[in-house]
């Protein structure tokens, strides 16, 4: 896959973790014994595994004006779940997530001088390791993935050095009578469009304010472009991802200052 | 640099200190606010009963509700309600299925939902007889407009 010509392209992004991640029709045959055989698959020397609760699942809807956020979580009470599963590469910056309804890759910033790998990258790896999932439920007769929502996360942790506008919207720093702003947390949707002109996904952007582990104050902008493939197939998951990162990586220019681009070498 | 952890359910990592907490960029799990309707609580209790029906409830071979469909008609219905729609009918499906029924102001409306972004939508006026049939994703706005038709 080569990169779109009119993608915006930034030589030193902020960017601090990216998460490739699809969402299936759950695998009830998949049990507590099928993990291990499972982590045996995706092992590497050195590699280390981590158990952790699942991801609620969530299903984007459109065409509807939403008064508000209108998802629900419904619990099933018939039982304990299966935990999620990381599977950490010896390197820290590549994770692999399972869960009996989702599988992630995510890539992450695990120390300075590590360079973004690229979103090409990032989604070969993903693929190759979904084949190896969808082999291994075959190969165990638990059933098929049939994906139904589909998401790409760009997580960029800002620190503007020299007082810079970092967003190209801002509150007001103070109010009269009252005093200046502590901080400020954003929740930006928008709707994503297919070629059709038809909405195929909705894109969140979301800012908040953060300390590093240093205790120096940062940004937080997390842009994620979510929605169901237009079919339940991996070529159709990958086409959504594509267009999800054409939207998260526009949204991450227009939302973010020419101050910051010069600073992040934009050359698109 | 900036460290990870994994104390909370969100498909990203990042676990910096921060200011405040808003929605995770990744999976939501999100409590109706300002327009949450006197039924939908029903509606998610009865969502999850019919996830736990035994194999067998309808005197065949029926199926309890699929949970993925289920947590995707959640989604649905909650996209659906405004405080002055009336509560549905929630009924299984043989094969796993649920439907999602309002017989009221002269329409029959029912909503099968075979999957996750699987709806097939029939309806029938009944002065007129005229029915209709259509099916659909996650796109919901045929479906907005015809629920409008039973506002209370």
């Amino acid at each position: 896959m080569t990169r779109p010509s009119d993608l915006p392209d930034f030589g030193s992004p902020p960017l601090n973790e990216v998460a490739i991640s699809v969402q299936f029709d759950k695998l009830d045959q998949f049990r507590i014994v099928h993990a291990g055989p499972l982590w045996d698959r995706f092992r590497n020397e050195g590699d280390k595994v981590e158990y952790l609760p699942p991801i609620q699942p969530v299903f984007e809807t459109f065409g509807v004006q939403r008064p508000g956020l209108q998802q629900i979580q419904l619990q099933f009470a018939d039982g304990p779940e299966l935990p999620r599963m990381w599977f950490v590469r010896q390197n820290a910056s590549d994770l692999i997530q399972f869960q009996t309804d989702r599988f992630v890759h995510n890539w992450r910033k695990a120390g300075t001088g590590i360079d973004y790998p690229r979103y090409e990258k990032i989604r070969a790896s993903f693929i190759d390791e979904l084949q190896i999932l969808e082999t291994f439920v075959s190969d165990n007769e638990l059933g098929a993935i049939r994906p139904n929502q589909c998401e790409l996360t760009y997580v960029n942790v800002i620190k503007p050095t020299n007082g810079e506008n970092v967003l190209t919207f801002a509150p007001p720093s103070s109010v009269v009578d009252v005093g200046d702003l502590e901080d400020c947390s954003v929740t930006l949707r928008y709707q994503m469009i297919g070629r059709d002109g038809m909405q195929i996904g909705r894109v969140v952007a979301q800012t908040m304010p953060l300390f590093d582990v240093n205790g120096e104050r940062a940004l937080q902008l997390s842009i994620t472009g979510r929605g169901p493939p237009a079919e339940p197939t991996i070529n159709s998951v990958m086409d959504f991802m594509d267009a999800a990162r054409m939207a998260v990586v526009k949204t991450f220019a227009r939302v973010t200052s020419i101050d910051m681009h010069k600073i992040w070498g934009r050359s698109t | 640099m900036f460290h990870w952890s994994h104390g909370k359910a969100s498909q990203t990592s990042s676990s910096l200190t921060a200011v405040t907490m808003p929605e995770d960029a990744g999976v939501k799990s999100v409590a109706l606010s300002a327009y949450r309707c006197d039924w939908m609580q029903h509606a998610i209790d009865r969502l999850g009963h019919l996830c736990r029906l035994r194999r067998g409830w309808d005197g065949h071979n029926g199926l309890p509700a699929n949970k993925s469909t289920a947590l995707f008609a959640s989604s649905v219905i909650g996209s659906l309600m405004l405080p002055n729609i009336p509560a549905p009918s929630i009924m299984p499906l043989s094969y796993g299925g649920i439907q999602v029924e309002w017989h009221r102001n002269g329409w029959d409306i029912e909503i099968e939902i075979a999957g996750p972004n699987q709806v097939f939508v029939y309806t029938r006026e009944l002065t007129s007889g005229i029915e209709q049939e259509f099916s659909g994703g996650a796109n919901l706005s045929r479906l907005r407009q015809i629920i409008d038709l039973i506002k209370t």
